[in-house]
């Protein structure tokens, strides 16, 4: 297996593009401010600070899924479409990678760069956290940041999936852009729009008459399943998807189902696009 | 074993033939030529020797190996410089050539195989900083990484001014002498010419002619060209004269100066027919038929 060497060069070259390190410098802010911001609207309200802590990482999860989602577009839609455009996946596979060992590659090297991001706008926050908080426990912030990294590495695969499975970076850009407005902006419609069809195209009265697999649909989406995935290992943590199906019971609404969500999300569509370009001529 | 033999192989582009049953085999330790107009099929013959593309039908292999079956195998061995590529832009020379041998499993030098190409002194700048002709260069030694035992070029002298032909034929000398075979493809054909043991040309997407250069032109009808530069222009009574001397095929007036294209030893008798005929001849030259010639007749009459 030759990926390593592609994840390398990939590493190399990626961490040097001028749009991530923006969108790195942006994120340090906001991972910052949110820390800030939180105690300033906790003061407020005068609560417990071990509740502090735990509401903090919804506020931190937030912004880290805006970031997360939008670098990982950025960094990644143009991985293997852009070789393909410029050429440079002459050289590429000129040299001994077979195409799926330059499919993994991209997705090693690029979550490693953003992983680089990540860590350092949490490092930042967590400057912030030493700084203002009374109580935060060590332990649980870092295992926010591994879920963290986790919903990066999903977001890198899913959009060199993409990448892989279309011949141009025009076509690349227009289908992780599409991806992104409808797994992150729109799910929610796509989730009640799926309920208005199949409720012979009218919606139930109120969101208790909703079928179970509706809040599977709404849980699915990257975002959700990261969420629910945090609220697994920050047990405490209150999370979107807990709220909405709270009452419902079906595995798939179990919180910890949302790792099985983010696998599906980090091996489907990257097999698609491997596939693809596999069979591709370049 | 043939370091490269194409067997009845076809490749369409939705309705475009690019390549129409093309057969050849490339023997080891020879340095072919594969000589063709833009469009002809010789990218597309490249592509498919090392997997970019899949022939619609027939069968090919490289250094034995099918190259469909075992892309990785066949690339091990085989150092490509193709064509219409792109380097990283953001990464030195020095990491570029790092790449390929760390993608080989190598061991060279990267310092070695840059200073080979010639550009050592660039080897710590950006390669999208460099000049065409030093990304050539750069290419080049990515290509020889490893030590291949096959050497693919497709156009390498694109880019390069006369001097880095040269050394870029140096190199191919180098690494045939060292055991390798090189294959490498070419519109520009003194470089074929001057490096090639054998040629194949390549007319949309047929094979017109494969040999060694000399054979080829031993098969072709055209001999010698003659320059001539007269005096005054020539009348039409010289100009008879000159087309009825037995051997000479073609004559083409330019103001005084006469080309003509005979076969065999005619040169005297051309100049005494024009001597006869009243003209002074001031100058004259001959040329034996270059391979452009060879390359215009073959690839026109297959037009």
């Amino acid at each position: 297996m030759s990926w390593t060497a592609v994840a390398r060069k990939d590493f190399q070259d990626a961490r040097l593009s001028r749009s991530l390190w923006l969108l790195t410098g942006l994120f340090v802010l906001f991972a910052a401010g949110m820390a800030w911001v939180y105690t300033e609207i906790e003061a407020l309200g005068a609560g417990d600070p071990e509740l502090t802590a735990l509401g903090l990482y919804d506020f931190l999860a937030s912004s880290a899924t805006l970031f997360v989602s939008i670098a990982a577009l950025v960094l990644a839609y143009k991985a293997v479409a852009g070789e393909r455009d410029s050429g440079s996946v002459k050289l590429l596979l000129g040299l001994p990678h077979s195409r799926l060992d330059v499919v993994l590659g991209k997705v090693v090297g690029r979550t490693a760069t953003l992983a680089v991001s990540i860590v350092l706008g949490f490092v930042v926050a967590l400057g912030v956290i030493v700084a203002l908080y009374d109580a935060y426990s060590l332990v649980d912030y870092a295992l926010f940041v591994g879920v963290t990294l986790l919903f990066a590495l999903v977001y890198v695969s899913l959009m060199v999936g993409i990448s892989a499975s279309v011949s141009t970076s025009g076509k690349a850009a227009a289908l992780a852009f599409g991806t992104f407005v409808v797994v992150e902006l729109l799910w929610g419609a796509v989730a009640t729009a799926a309920v208005y069809v199949a409720n012979g195209f009218a919606l139930p009265a109120t969101i208790t008459q909703y079928p179970t697999w509706y809040f599977g649909i709404v849980s699915l989406s990257p975002s959700a399943a990261y969420q629910s995935a945090l609220a697994t290992v920050l047990d405490g943590a209150s999370t979107t998807g807990e709220v909405i199906g709270g009452t419902a019971e079906a595995v798939y609404l179990e919180p910890w189902f949302g790792f099985v969500w983010l696998a599906l999300w980090l091996v489907v569509p990257l097999a698609v696009g491997a596939f693809r370009f596999n069979r591709a001529d370049l | 074993m043939a370091a490269i033999k194409l067997d009845d192989v076809t490749k369409r582009f939705d309705e475009v033939t690019a390549l129409d049953e093309l057969s050849m085999t490339v023997e080891e330790g020879e340095v072919f030529g594969f000589l063709g107009p833009n469009g002809a099929g010789k990218s597309t013959t490249i592509d498919i020797l090392l997997d970019f593309v899949r022939p619609t039908s027939g069968s090919c292999t490289v250094l034995g190996m099918d190259p469909q079956r075992q892309p990785e195998a066949v690339r091990r061995r085989v150092g490509i410089l193709p064509d219409g590529y792109h380097v990283y832009d953001r990464l030195t020379g020095r990491q570029h050539v790092q790449f390929a041998i760390d993608s080989k499993a190598g061991d060279d030098d990267p310092m070695t195989l840059l200073e080979r190409v010639d550009i050592a002194d660039a080897a710590d700048r950006k390669a999208g900083g460099y000049s065409k002709g030093m990304t050539q260069r750069l290419v080049l030694a990515m290509a020889l990484a490893g030590e291949p035992d096959l050497l693919v070029l497709d156009e390498p002298t694109t880019g390069l001014d006369p001097a880095g032909a040269r050394e870029m034929r140096e190199i191919i000398r180098e690494e045939v002498d060292r055991g390798a075979t090189v294959f490498f493809s070419s519109h520009i054909l003194e470089q074929v010419e001057a490096v090639a043991d054998r040629v194949g040309i390549l007319s949309e997407g047929e094979l017109v002619a494969v040999d060694t250069i000399d054979n080829l032109r031993d098969a072709t009808a055209g001999g010698e060209t003659l320059t001539v530069t007269l005096s005054t222009p020539p009348d039409d009574n010289a100009l008879a004269a000159a087309e009825s001397v037995d051997g000479v095929q073609d004559v083409a007036v330019d103001g005084a100066t006469l080309t003509i294209s005979c076969q065999g030893n005619v040169k005297m008798d051309v100049l005494d027919a024009f001597e006869s005929a009243g003209h002074e001849v001031v100058d004259f030259s001959t040329e034996e038929t270059s391979l452009e010639d060879l390359f215009m007749q073959y690839t026109e009459v297959s037009a």
